[in-house]
């Protein structure tokens, strides 16, 4: 009796979208309001594209002390008020370094067997969780525009839900046609779910 | 001149624009607005951590420790060499 408990869902013709993308399933994830039986199918960062900007930005930091060689601005200072100037400006780009990439890494979507969670840090002092039930969500589109996000495979997915945050949009995510392939199959799912009676 | 002016005048009479104190000073209140703002980074990467986990939070958290450490060290550096 117990072993038909233990049984996977799989073997009595209930193979759900987890069960099927068991082997590519982020490990080790979970988050602040997931429920016990919560699957974590999806977690969705930016595309690293997206954070070139701010790279090639600490790139051209990096070599600004090099211009002071060249052009004489901080030339009135005393040697150690300039050695100090130079080692706070480093110390200056380390913080923004870690606090770029600590918002790219904390801010993710996550697709989950349930809901669409966004979990959103901008500038470490702000932070928004946003989600939509599966079974709220109404229509699920993406678009691609320009060649940088053709190239790169990227561009951003739009949930139409029914609940009082009408539009979701996760933004500038890889791969956006295979999101919107698992969130359609997630759709497929819940709806299964009601009518068998097993949603939970 | 009365008592009052009199002290006003006392009091002002040693004080002189040194750039160079206003400058260190300047220096050194950067430098503790930067330990105060790398000690929010790593209670905020503790705050982050405990919204959404995914294994890489010791590391970042770790790095947010030397984050801390690094601005001490230039901060004692500050107080040495300015």
């Amino acid at each position: 009796m117990v072993e038909i408990f233990k049984a996977s869902p799989a073997r009595h013709g209930h193979e759900t979208v987890a069960d099927r993308m068991k082997n590519v399933l982020p490990k080790r994830v979970h988050f602040e309001t997931q429920e016990a039986k919560e699957k974590i199918i999806l977690l969705l960062r930016q595309h690293w594209f997206t954070q070139v900007g701010w790279v090639l930005a600490v790139v051209a930091m990096l070599f600004l002390p090099l211009v002071f060689n060249v052009i004489p601005i901080i030339d009135f200072l005393p040697d150690n008020y300039r050695f100090m100037a130079v080692l706070v400006w480093y110390l200056l780009i380390i913080a923004f370094i870690y606090e770029q990439f600590l918002s790219w890494f904390f801010d993710v979507w996550l697709i989950t067997d349930e809901r669409v969670v966004d979990i959103h840090f901008s500038n470490l002092l702000y932070k928004q969780v946003s989600e939509a039930k599966i079974d709220n969500i109404e229509d699920v589109t993406y678009n691609q525009g320009g060649v940088i996000k053709a190239m790169f495979d990227y561009g951003n997915v739009s949930l139409q839900t029914a609940a009082e945050q009408k539009l979701f949009e996760i933004k500038d995510v890889p791969s956006p046609n295979r999101v919107v392939q698992v969130l359609n199959e997630l759709k497929l799912e819940e709806e299964e779910e009601k009518l068998q009676g097993r949603a939970r | 001149m009365t008592p009052f002016e009199k002290l006003l005048t006392f009091l002002i009479s040693g004080w002189k624009l040194d750039l160079a104190v206003l400058g260190k000073l300047g220096a050194l209140a950067l430098l503790v607005i930067y330990l105060i703002f790398s000690l929010v980074v790593v209670r905020q990467v503790r705050l982050m951590s405990r919204t959404f986990h995914s294994g890489a939070e010791p590391y970042l958290l770790a790095g947010s420790w030397v984050l801390v450490g690094l601005a001490s060290l230039v901060l004692l550096l500050g107080l040495i060499i300015l």
